[in-house]
């Protein structure tokens, strides 16, 4: 690509690190127990419909949408709900109610009803079909899917991008679910194209994974899509690449408006995982109750996992071979965005695509030299150490002004960072202040 | 067994995103790598203007560190060998006549570290470059000792020196040819200040730092191409030369690119180095002044948190506000935060 591209995005290239890249899908072990946090999606936290003491099978719904935004919960083992517990939520860090439930080693699913011809069907049965599993964006940002797919009349959707990037380093869960149900996810991705009713499609990889690309281009060669134009595009390997901005700026050149969502511009973006889940969920009938984990980093055998969700991390890094002694962070997704865990016992959730183990050897920060790189590398064009310097002065109107509400937290400028400064965090600070000056008023 | 090596008692750490860094990109590794760009003028001044320039450099870097690790002390910080002082050091020495007495160098670099650096907050808070700073002040107060220039010597062990005119300043005359000159002013053949006579080290440095990922190509072009094409429109001047002549070289690839005094931006850095390249030909031409760099950088480098302040990237999904009239209003953000504030 040249240099006068004008699509062309900022960002770093971290080592990538993908250990498990030729690691075929393994199941996990079905846990003895399962802990399953009632808010695993943005939104409303969804309601209890089940008792401690009752019985309950794989995929039943134990919990039931708590709002227009909200998703279910299906129980992911077959046993008896033992109680309700407060946990520490591996996403906020803040305590949340979960479901603890014991399995009977069974595994005996409900009864699930698979359609032969969703195509057939009309677009409210689908959306209710992707409600009732409890889908959401298994890409990390846990938005539920039937509300992103049912956007607002005004709003006419012309593009999908199907979001196959994976740019972080270590993880390769969408990489292998490309390789081994690739035809899946394009039946998946056609049926999104049916619901919002858009004829063009992208699905976008990067190029560090050749195999991938192939076996997308072979499926869709072979394809007989009426009328629907799906293209796989390949895109040079740049951390973030699989921001959805940055993704949407590279294929179309349109950026979002500030503030707001990919559906402004006309796109919805949707990553390889969720198309995967809708697939399984409408011609399966199968509802959302496990995904592919990468479990990588300071493990033995990096490996790809298909984990049921409230499974233990201790459990998953078990069947990895062990960690390595020294290993002492346990992170939920990548190493650029993911969030370090408190405990071993955290359960993994809809959103964790990754369980990372790595050694803590950060370096502390150091005064801020004014070198520019975070400024060059920021994909949303933002002054980062511009933020910096604010929230340690405690300036945090200000923060508005430089529109600190535009960062995506993706971490390029305090990985290049050469005096080490962890320019996320302080942004992340003087987010959090800022949403409390506003809850105040 | 396993159960027991993953227990409670392994104490985890955490930490905010990302978890991983650049370990290819320090501050200090930036510092070291100036530093042995920097050796090239460095040789430059050894060769042309003997053992003593070593002498001078030696002592500058030494005083340095030395006042460096007295003001951490006074300032009750931790003192960290991080470079910076090291290179305040180098560039100070070779921004020096030849001849400069040692106490003189001493007084100048501890200036540098102590009131220019240091009492400004130290490392990424000075507003000027310590090193052209301390020059300056050396210029108005030893006005002798910094104006007198020597040949370049024979011998580099001899201390013996004559004296000569700079190729910036009025009285300088040259017997060769204009292609003889500027083979001179290019390989360093010339009276001046001891590292930044000869261009071609300098220029070697400074690839060597735009190759390193260092400093970028924007400052260095644009300042020594702004001198260029000014010289060259003002009739009666020599666009060649006034390039190749004085400090400009070193200036734009060492001096200009300083992190912590340029601006940030891309843009920012074009006005930067633009306003630097008018001032060096107004001091030059039009001021009481031969040489003008670094009093060229000391006034953009105030310039600095101006052009900061004001040149800023243009975010991604900014929508620029419609036009009315002459004048551009506002932006609606803008207004709103304002509203909100009163």
């Amino acid at each position: 690509m040249s240099i006068f591209d004008k699509n062309k995005s900022s960002g770093v290239h971290p080592p990538e690190n993908k250990k498990s890249s030729n690691k075929p899908i393994e199941e996990a072990l079905i846990p003895n127990k399962v802990i399953l946090p009632l808010s695993q999606h943005i939104g409303a936290h969804a309601k209890i419909i089940v008792q401690p003491g009752d019985s309950v099978k794989t995929g039943q719904k134990i919990a039931e949408v708590g709002g227009f935004v909200s998703a279910p919960i299906h129980s992911t083992v077959s046993g008896k709900v033992k109680k309700i517990i407060q946990i520490v939520s591996s996403v906020t860090s803040s305590t949340v109610d979960a479901i603890e439930i014991e399995s009977d080693g069974k595994d005996s699913w409900v009864k699930l009803k698979n359609e032969k011809k969703p195509m057939t069907l009309s677009n409210d049965v689908l959306l209710k079909l992707i409600q009732d599993a409890g889908i959401v964006g298994l890409g990390g940002a846990t938005f539920p899917t039937h509300v992103k797919l049912k956007p607002p009349p005004d709003k006419k959707i012309d593009t999908i991008i199907v979001n196959g990037c994976e740019c972080e380093p270590y993880i390769t869960s969408d990489h292998r679910l490309i390789i081994e149900h690739g035809d899946k996810i394009v039946k998946g991705l056609q049926l999104i194209m049916k619901i919002i009713d858009c004829n063009n499609a992208y699905i976008a990889i990067e190029n560090n994974k050749p195999d991938a690309i192939d076996k997308l281009k072979e499926i869709i060669k072979n394809l007989n899509a009426n009328k629907q134009k799906i293209t796989v595009k390949c895109l040079e390997t740049q951390y973030p690449m699989g921001a959805e901005k940055t993704l949407l700026k590279r294929i179309l050149g349109k950026e979002v408006p500030i503030g707001g969502l990919p559906m402004d511009v006309g796109v919805i973006v949707q990553n390889v995982g969720t198309i995967y889940a809708i697939y399984e969920a409408i011609y399966n009938g199968k509802p959302l109750v496990e995904r592919v984990v990468t479990v990588s980093g300071e493990v033995n055998e990096p490996k790809n996992l298909l984990a049921r969700f409230g499974t233990s991390a201790k459990e998953l890094i078990e069947q990895c071979g062990d960690k390595k002694p020294d290993a002492n962070i346990v992170i939920f997704g990548g190493p650029m965005m993911g969030i370090s865990q408190i405990s071993f016992d955290t359960p993994i959730q809809k959103g964790t695509n990754s369980i990372l183990i790595k050694k803590d050897d950060k370096q502390l920060e150091s005064n801020c030299i004014r070198c520019g790189s975070c400024i060059e590398t920021c994909p949303m064009n933002l002054m980062p150490m511009m933020y910096v310097a604010l929230v340690k002065k405690r300036k945090y109107p200000e923060l508005k002004e430089c529109y600190i509400e535009n960062c995506v937290e993706c971490g390029s400028c305090a990985y290049g960072c050469p005096a080490k400064i962890p320019i996320v965090q302080y942004i992340k600070t003087g987010k959090s202040e800022l949403q409390r000056m506003r809850i105040k008023k | 067994m396993n159960k027991e090596h993953i227990s409670e008692k392994i104490k985890l750490a955490v930490s905010s995103a990302p978890h991983i860094q650049d370990n290819k990109k320090s501050t200090k590794k930036t510092m070291f790598l100036v530093c042995f760009a920097l050796l090239f003028p460095t040789i430059g001044g050894i060769y042309y203007f003997g053992i003593y320039s070593l002498v001078v450099i030696f002592v500058s870097v030494l005083t340095a560190i030395t006042t460096e690790y007295a003001a951490k002390l006074f300032r009750k910080q931790e003192f960290k060998m991080d470079g910076s002082a090291l290179v305040t050091g180098m560039l100070f020495a070779l921004i020096l006549p030849p001849r400069t007495p040692i106490w003189v160098v001493v007084i100048g670099v501890a200036f540098a570290i102590a009131i220019i650096k240091e009492s400004f907050g130290g490392l990424g808070y000075n507003i000027f470059n310590p090193a052209l700073a301390a020059r300056a002040f050396l210029a108005v107060t030893f006005a002798g000792i910094m104006t007198s220039w020597i040949s370049p010597v024979s011998n580099i062990l001899t201390m013996d020196s004559v004296t000569t005119a700079t190729p910036l300043s009025e009285s300088f005359s040259y017997a060769g040819s204009t292609s003889e000159l500027y083979m001179d002013l290019f390989l360093g053949n010339t009276g001046g200040c001891i590292g930044e006579t000869s261009v071609l080290l300098v220029l070697i440095g400074g690839l060597l730092l735009l190759v390193f990922g260092i400093i970028k190509w924007r400052i260095p072009t644009i300042y020594i191409g702004t001198v260029f094409l000014l010289t060259w429109i003002i009739p009666g001047q020599d666009p060649v030369f006034h390039i190749f002549a004085g400090g400009l070289f070193l200036g734009a690839f060492f001096m200009a690119t300083d992190y912590v005094t340029a601006p940030m931006t891309a843009k920012g850095q074009y006005i930067f180095a633009f306003g630097a390249g008018v001032f060096v030909v107004i001091i030059r031409l039009y001021g009481s002044m031969p040489e003008g760099v670094a009093f060229s950088i000391l006034l953009m480098n105030a310039f600095t948190p101006l052009i900061d302040r004001y040149v800023r990237p243009k975010p991604y999904g900014y929508i620029p506000p419609e036009k009315k009239g002459f004048f551009k209003p506002k932006n609606k953000l803008e207004k709103r935060v304002k509203n909100d504030k009163d």
